[in-house]
């Protein structure tokens, strides 16, 4: 019996397979699977493409920036800083010269150019490095260094007419702007104000200032009311113009006002010399022709004749030329006594009646002795005064400042403007850890890892990343983690301007600004079981920060937690990643929105791959779209000008 | 002027303030252009596998007859399209004339290779400094005729 009997063999016809379709191309890298089961528009192998519209394309070519670097270019960063009201941005690379010293330049745009030599020798690694407070700051686990760019001032100056004094209503003094070159907009006008005059209810002065024909501001001074005489001086006023002045262009001040409220009697001084023949001037002489005089006299002791004593008598005589020709004629004769024991010492006051004086007629006065009498003299000069009622206004005196004639301590205009770039590259401070990873937070610049200790997190004061001792600073050593006895620090990323995520072996911690400044940043556990050992993996991207986990799988991280985004290359990670940890570098590209992984296969002390993924379309999908390019790389940057 | 559908005619560089920049293994700084068709002057491939696309059946051989490219590209070029019916040990490789086609227009060509084997796969190189779209690819294939058995 056969027992195939009723099996009946027959030919298949040939048929078609399940068509695969490959209607798009851009599944993207799939190395979780195998690729028999693979979705058919995915890829087991690619390198340099990159997907557009669902097709697939050849990558972008790359162009060489200047000339190579004589060794390893251990950072390549931007530096964005403010200046003179400008913002700048440089494009830094950093190597080590044969000796150890760090090299510092800046693409110009056509060259790289060293603007920097730290005196300090630094280690062969990947640097850590942060732009904040318009400083460049990097760090290599055993020292904080920074470089700063600030211009040069050049100051400038300028100066009002010599001897030029304004006083009246709608005058003007003017000084103008000489060098051809902008200012900060910070243009000093230094000036002075005299008010003299005596007023029942004060003397109030209005200044203005103008930039050409635009007023500026206005400017009370105020003289207090006063009997007599007396003078107000400001001698050292200035006023800070904030405006854009071009070469040429005027800056003026106009006397715009001037009040009081009636003029007192005004006492007049005219003072003699002994001895002199000395002419009254243009002083204003007195209505009612009366003059008062006195001096200060010194007499010697009394005499002695005859067994009598006698006192010292001096005379004193007062007299005038009125009309300047040498005609003298006395107005007084005195003769004052001494005491009867010891010298003396007073003053004498007397008036005399006196008409016609002009600016001509000079006085005189001249002691003599009388008789044997001992020795008298006058010990001061002669003060003629008298009062003139009412009759004299305030006198009023604005100066522009002149340095260079009239021997101002300050030029009438002073302004500056920007020079050369003035280059500082040092350690960021003494006091700073020695940190490997350094991050901005909070206005202050965080350090993570202070020398061996891979634990210890430290942070500057806030507003002053050089002051690391001040109120406001700190440390901290996170120790008793409870995923690692040492779950050392790796990275730092910034989620919102008060929380930071602080990135460690095995785990993830949040950090805040607490506002208690005894202990200004505070940490809490956040995520256990997730950490990561490549701190150059960490990039802020669309949605939230983006890294390479310890367990080779790229996470984005947000405020509601984590997700992961790299399942589809960890295998191949896990396979090729093997040793310099340190050296995975990333960037972040804002336009394409990817986020670009640099590794370095099988042992490779460089990175030899870039894996690179589609933020946008995994933030919308949740898919994951991987590709990859095959280039040798040693840091990797996104930068906003070249 | 560049050729690529991100820049518009006569515009080079991207209007946007970021550069993607590199530090090469030359300690060299590189940044990547998308107007440039080069690698720091240097040509290189751009290259794309596919998964197994017979994986419908475990038993039977696999014919794979032509391929059929759909792409669009602004000058006339080459791509070098290659098959493998053996899962990527071995790849049978042809080059592919591409003509230009106009803005928007996308054209096909098909090639012929006629193979057999139990794993078939294509690739396609990149390798003329022409960027060239790629949108679909049409593969033949064809099981291969066998015996089986039935108890009916």
């Amino acid at each position: 019996m056969n027992k195939f009997g009723r099996i009946q063999p027959y030919q298949v016809q040939p048929r078609e397979p399940d068509r695969p379709v490959l209607e798009r191309l851009d599944g993207g890298f799939r190395g979780d699977v195998s690729p028999r089961v693979a979705p058919p528009h995915c890829s087991p192998n690619l390198d340099a493409v990159r997907f557009e519209q669902g097709a697939l394309r050849k990558d972008f070519g790359y162009v060489g920036i200047g000339t190579a670097a004589p060794s390893r270019i251990l950072a390549l960063a931007e530096h964005k800083f403010i200046d003179g009201g400008k913002s700048y941005q440089r494009l830094i690379r950093i190597y080590r010269d044969p000796s150890g010293h760090a090299v510092l330049s800046v693409w110009t745009g056509t060259a790289w150019t060293v603007v920097g030599v730290s005196t300090e020798t630094i280690r062969d690694v990947y640097l850590s490095t942060a732009s904040i407070q318009g400083k460049f700051v990097f760090s290599d686990g055993e020292k904080i260094l920074y470089w700063g760019e600030q211009s040069e001032v050049v100051t400038w100056e300028a100066d009002f007419p010599n001897g030029e004094v304004i006083g009246a209503i709608g005058e003007t003094t003017q000084v103008a702007v000489t060098a051809a070159v902008k200012g900060y907009s910070d243009y000093m006008l230094n000036y002075l104000v005299d008010i003299s005059g005596a007023s029942v209810g004060g003397v109030d002065l209005v200044i203005e200032i103008y930039h050409n024909d635009t007023l500026l501001t206005t400017r009370l001074y105020q003289h207090p009311a006063s009997a007599k005489v007396t003078q107000t001086q400001w001698l050292n006023e200035t006023y800070i113009a904030n405006v854009d002045a071009e070469d040429g262009d005027l800056f003026k001040i106009k006397v715009a006002d001037l009040s009081y409220i009636g003029i007192s009697d005004v006492v007049h001084h005219f003072f003699l010399p002994v001895g002199t023949e000395t002419a009254i001037g243009v002083l204003p002489v007195p209505a009612n022709d009366r003059y008062n005089f006195s001096f200060n006299y010194t007499i010697s002791g009394p005499t002695y004749h005859h067994g009598e004593i006698y006192p010292s008598v001096m005379g004193v005589r007062l007299e005038v030329d009125l009309l300047g020709n040498g005609n003298w004629v006395t107005l007084k004769d005195v003769q004052i006594s001494g005491k009867l024991s010891g010298d003396s010492s007073g003053t004498y006051s007397d008036h005399f009646i006196l008409s016609g004086v002009t600016a001509v007629t000079r006085f005189r006065v001249n002691e003599y002795t009388v008789g044997e009498t001992g020795a008298g003299s006058i010990s001061s000069d002669v003060d003629i005064s008298w009062v003139k009622a009412g009759s004299a206004p305030p006198v009023i005196m604005v100066r522009g400042k002149n340095k260079a004639t009239t021997g101002d301590a300050d030029a009438g205009l002073v302004w500056h403007t920007l020079g050369f770039a003035i280059s500082v590259f040092e350690l960021i401070s003494a006091d700073a850890p020695g940190a490997r990873i350094v991050a901005p937070f909070a206005d202050r610049l965080i350090g993570l890892r202070d020398g061996g200790d891979t634990q210890a997190l430290g942070w500057s004061t806030s507003g002053d990343i050089r002051d690391w001792v001040g109120t406001g600073s700190g440390s901290i050593v996170l120790v008793n983690s409870r995923m690692d006895a040492l779950d050392d620090l790796m990275g730092f990323a910034e989620l919102g301007s008060n929380l930071g995520a602080l990135f460690r072996k095995r785990s993830i911690d949040r950090v805040f600004p607490t506002g208690n400044i005894l202990q200004a940043i505070g940490v809490v556990p956040w995520i256990p079981g997730v950490g990561t050992e490549f701190p150059f993996s960490i990039q802020n991207g669309l949605g939230g920060v983006f890294f390479l986990g310890h367990d080779r799988m790229v996470y984005r991280l947000s405020e509601t937690g984590l997700s992961p985004a790299g399942r589809s290359i960890q295998q191949e990670l896990i396979k090729q990643l093997t040793d310099n940890l340190e050296n995975v570098d990333s960037a972040y590209d804002s336009v394409f929105n990817e986020y670009i992984l640099g590794i370095p296969e099988a042992g490779s002390r460089t990175i030899t791959k870039l894996w690179i993924l589609d933020v946008d379309h995994f933030n919308l999908t949740g898919e994951e779209r991987w590709r990859s390019r095959n280039v040798n790389v040693q840091r990797l940057a996104a930068v906003s000008t070249l | 002027m560049s050729t690529l559908p991100y820049l518009p005619g006569g515009v080079d560089e991207l209007p946007a303030e970021r550069f993607l920049v590199f530090a090469d293994g030359n300690n060299k700084v590189q940044r990547f252009d998308e107007s440039a068709t080069t690698a720091d002057g240097v040509a290189f491939t751009g290259l794309w596998e596919s998964v197994t696309l017979n994986r419908g059946s475990k038993v039977h051989d696999c014919r794979i007859q032509t391929v059929t490219l759909f792409y669009s590209v602004q000058t006339a070029t080459t791509l070098t399209l290659g098959v493998s019916v053996d899962g990527g040990r071995t790849w049978t490789d042809k080059i592919v004339n591409l003509a230009a086609t106009v803005e928007g227009e996308i054209s096909d060509v098909t090639t012929n290779f006629n193979l057999c084997g139990k794993d078939i796969r294509i690739r396609i190189q990149f390798d003329q400094a022409v960027p060239v779209k790629v949108f679909e690819l049409f593969p033949s294939l064809i099981y291969e005729g066998g015996v089986e058995f039935s108890t009916t």
